[in-house]
């Protein structure tokens, strides 16, 4: 290669660099512009469904940011510092809690806002142990998913409504009144999955990917049983994959659940193995960069699961 | 008779700095150059142009008459790099296995050894006294040893053309006396033509037939006997040394 | 259950399988690898895969039909900064790799997603390998050790001197080139097979065990492949009996034979005595 190909491959590098930092800074200032618009408080929230409960609360009545972009594994998610800006400019700042976001106490140390308003939308929601392994001694974890237990949803959005109101009084009777318009639909949702899963042959879900679904087990009474821990780092072992097969083989599931975003491969690993179909189950932890576009609601998702959930444990 | 090897006007820079000055001189069948110069002279640069190992930046370099830059016919020349430039002592490989490499210059693709191979391999070992050595790691030679070592390696596929980068500069007395035997052999019997670069002026009328002596340019190229009497030299070397060089001669 | 019953699982028998070869694959490369100072490489070319992929899915063009053509360029340019610019191939390597990845994260974190997670993506799993794969794999590690096998002597000869090796006719240019397109494609597509733990340790660990208690090179290149294999066989069978993650277990069986042979190397010339 000749010196002067090499220069030019060299600067075509620096260039490429430098434009896309400055696409990168762009679509920061682009999030800027949105939070320096006045009037409205802005809102930042960490995971979609916080972000969607927010946005149906606070309506046009506020701005709301989702700081996790689409995408993005939460539990794999660091914080940067155009992050820290955005909080430093907020009102209210929503997250799950310390077990799903790990990193919330560092950043908002780094926060100097004595304006914010932090809300952990898992402060008055009992969490329950993790079952992992069969023979769990309860030292498993609690598990962070909280909200995929519907009744839990209707206290994160109370915990939300008292958060926008201490930020902005003067719009409260808005937030109650749609707050509790949407309490209305996860109630009635809730309804149906009651009577949507309380026939089914099988009461088992066997899951390819990590645990997520325990409150929605529990709520509708339900063996799950997941391929990996909470940890999204975490690899299954052989036994496990094993006695997950076994499990599948035993009980006839006819239907592996994968989750949603990350590579199916464990999933496909076991529906090959037991020569099953597989179905998606979303853990809403993020969604796609498309659905995030047309603005997905969270109970469209969770009635697509309620529907890949009444085949896959074959429902009447 | 044409030349084996022919350089004209070669020069070569580096960094802003000319460290080979315009450089002429043909070497013919048979010769035994020494080429000396005192550290920083070029001597090296010089030979690693004549290896294509670089290019000149002006001139011209011809092996049997074939531009150098085109040359493939390495399986004729033989080369013994200076000690310093060599590797990685924890290298795995035995003193076989380095020796067997100098006969690849005459393999094509795909390259493989041969019995007959093998044999050749082993007459070299013998010939350099390392037979015993044959397989010990490299890496677990004496300076000596690897020396011998290469030059099994440089003259195992028998090359008409033979080049040493400083052979003998940190070896025992006896490895050295025994090299020098050995090429004197090659060069008498064989008609191996041989370029040896060294910083050891004084010695060098012990063994070459000719003398290029270089300073970025050529000061000197011609026989002893032309060395002994010139003027020029007997100024710029001295006299001490110029008589040293000229009594081993003869 | 016991060793035996498992090996009834198709993903098990697909673990052995491609893990063998994929083992035999890397441990050579290793070897050629680590004596020209590239034994980072692997990790770093994975980090190059990383970034390409991210570009992939920014354009919306197929992942791995970015990341083959870009990370060989990158392979390319290590060479390039090794041989030109006079920096050392491990930290040609850090150059390359770190500015990768902060491409890769800056397009990751850009407010406009991703439609898959990218991390999942780049990190495969021994025991979830497909048959596709492993097909794929096969062929891989057949065809590179083809290569290999083919240009021995030109590698052998480049690993310890090049200038020597240039004179016997080696075009030090065209051997380098494909050590470091090899380790491309290598690694493109193993990472997405076995991740880039067993990969990269699979790139380096035998070949520095081999290199302890070698007695020649063909000696070494043998060793590589043996302790690679040995480790895989026994990485996957203890990480069954003591319940832990597979690929791990691998990377730590490796490890032990490589203290196992330095301490032997060690003791040698003691023993002597």
């Amino acid at each position: 290669m000749s010196i002067k190909i090499i220069s030019i491959i060299k600067c075509a590098g620096i260039v490429l660099i430098i434009a896309l930092v400055i696409f990168g800074l762009k679509s920061s200032l682009l999030k800027k512009d949105i939070l320096s618009s006045q009037h409205k408080i802005k809102v930042v929230t960490t995971l979609y469904p916080l972000f969607h409960f927010t946005k149906q609360i606070g309506g046009e009545f506020i701005d709301t940011i989702l700081l996790i972009p689409p995408g993005v594994e939460p539990h794999s998610f660091e914080p940067k510092p155009r992050d820290m800006m955005i909080l430093n400019e907020a009102d209210l700042f929503i997250y799950t809690g310390p077990l799903m976001e790990t990193w919330v106490e560092d950043i908002l140390k780094g926060v100097s806002n004595p304006n914010l308003v932090v809300v952990n939308a898992s402060r008055q929601i009992k969490l329950i142990p993790a079952v992992f392994h069969e023979k769990s001694d309860g030292k498993e974890g609690l598990d962070p998913h909280i909200w995929l237990g519907l009744n839990n949803d209707l206290i994160i959005i109370d915990e939300i409504t008292n958060g926008l109101i201490r930020k902005d009084k003067k719009n409260s009777l808005v937030y109650l009144k749609k707050a509790k318009e949407y309490k209305q639909n996860l109630e009635s949702l809730d309804s149906e999955y009651k009577a949507g899963l309380s026939n089914c042959k099988k009461r088992t879900i066997v899951y390819g990917g990590h645990y997520t679904f325990g409150y929605l087990a529990k709520n509708y009474k339900l063996n799950y049983v997941a391929a990996q821990g909470i940890s999204s780092d975490a690899e299954p072992t052989i036994a496990d994959l094993s006695n997950l097969v076994e499990l599948v083989k035993i009980e006839k599931i006819p239907y592996i659940f994968y989750q949603e975003l990350s590579s199916p491969k464990v999933a496909e690993t076991i529906a090959q193995e037991t020569g099953t179909q597989m179905l998606l189950l979303n853990g809403a932890h993020t969604v796609t960069k498309q659905d995030f576009e047309r603005d997905i609601s969270f109970i469209e998702i969770m009635k697509n699961n309620l529907l890949n959930l009444r085949k896959g444990l074959d429902c009447n | 008779m044409k030349p084996i090897l022919s350089v004209q006007n070669a020069s070569f820079h580096y960094g802003g700095n000319e460290v080979v000055q315009d450089v002429t001189f043909d070497v013919q069948l048979g010769d035994y150059i020494a080429l000396v110069g005192h550290n920083g002279s070029g001597k090296s640069t010089l030979l690693k142009l004549l290896l294509n190992l670089l290019t000149p930046s002006s001139g011209k370099i011809t092996l049997w008459g074939t531009p150098i830059n085109i040359f493939s016919d390495w399986k004729r020349i033989g080369y013994l790099p200076q000690n310093v430039q060599l590797f990685n002592p924890l290298f795995p490989a035995t003193v076989r296995e380095v020796v067997a490499l100098g006969l690849l210059s005459q393999k094509q693709f795909p390259k493989r050894l041969t019995n007959v191979d093998r044999e050749i391999v082993d007459n070299a070992l013998k010939q350099m006294h390392i037979m015993s050595l044959a397989d010990r790691l490299v890496g677990e030679l004496s300076g000596g040893q690897m020396q011998r070592t290469l030059l099994a390696r440089a003259i195992v596929n028998t090359p008409e053309l033979l080049f040493l980068d400083e052979p003998v500069s940190a070896i025992d007395t006896e490895t050295r006396n025994d090299f020098f035997t050995y090429t004197a052999k090659l060069n008498k019997e064989k008609k191996t033509t041989i370029i040896l670069v060294t910083h050891d002026i004084e010695h060098s009328g012990g063994y070459a037939n000719k003398m290029l002596y270089l300073d970025k340019k050529i000061l000197f190229y011609g026989n002893f006997g032309q060395l002994c009497a010139s003027p020029h030299m007997k100024q710029h070397l001295g006299e001490e040394i110029q008589h040293i060089m000229c009594h081993q001669h003869s | 259950m016991d060793i035996i019953a498992i090996l009834h699982y198709g993903f098990i028998q697909r673990a052995f399988i491609t893990g063998i070869f994929v083992a035999l694959l890397c441990s050579t490369l290793g070897l050629f690898l680590i004596l020209r100072r590239l034994s980072l490489i692997g990790d770093g070319l994975s980090h190059v895969s990383f970034g390409a992929i991210a570009i992939g899915l920014f354009f919306g063009i197929y992942p791995l039909f970015v990341a083959i053509p870009l990370v060989i360029l990158a392979s390319i340019a290590i060479l390039q900064l090794t041989e030109r610019a006079k920096v050392y191939g491990d930290a040609a390597i850090g150059i390359l790799s770190s500015v990768a990845l902060a491409i890769g994260v800056i397009l990751a974190s850009t407010s406009h997603g991703f439609t898959v997670d990218l991390f999942s993506y780049l990190f495969g799993n021994i025991l979830a390998i497909s048959t596709f794969e492993m097909i794929i794999s096969i062929i891989l590690s057949v065809v590179v050790l083809l290569v290999l096998y083919l240009f021995y002597y030109d590698l052998v000869s480049l690993s310890f001197n090049e200038q020597l090796a240039q004179v016997s006719g080696v075009s030090a240019k065209k051997i380098n080139m494909l050590l470091v397109v090899l380790t491309a494609i290598t690694v493109v597509l193993s990472v997405r097979v076995v991740g880039i733990m067993l990969i990269s340790s699979l790139l380096i660990l035998p070949a520095v065990t081999a290199l302890q208690v070698a007695r020649s090179f063909k000696n070494a290149l043998i060793l590589s492949a043996s302790s690679a294999v040995l480790a895989l066989l026994i990485g996957i069978v203890i990480s069954f009996t003591i319940n832990i993650p597979t690929g791990a277990t691998i990377v730590l069986v490796n490890f032990f034979f490589f203290l196992f042979a330095l301490i032997r190397n060690t003791l040698r010339p003691l023993i002597r005595k």
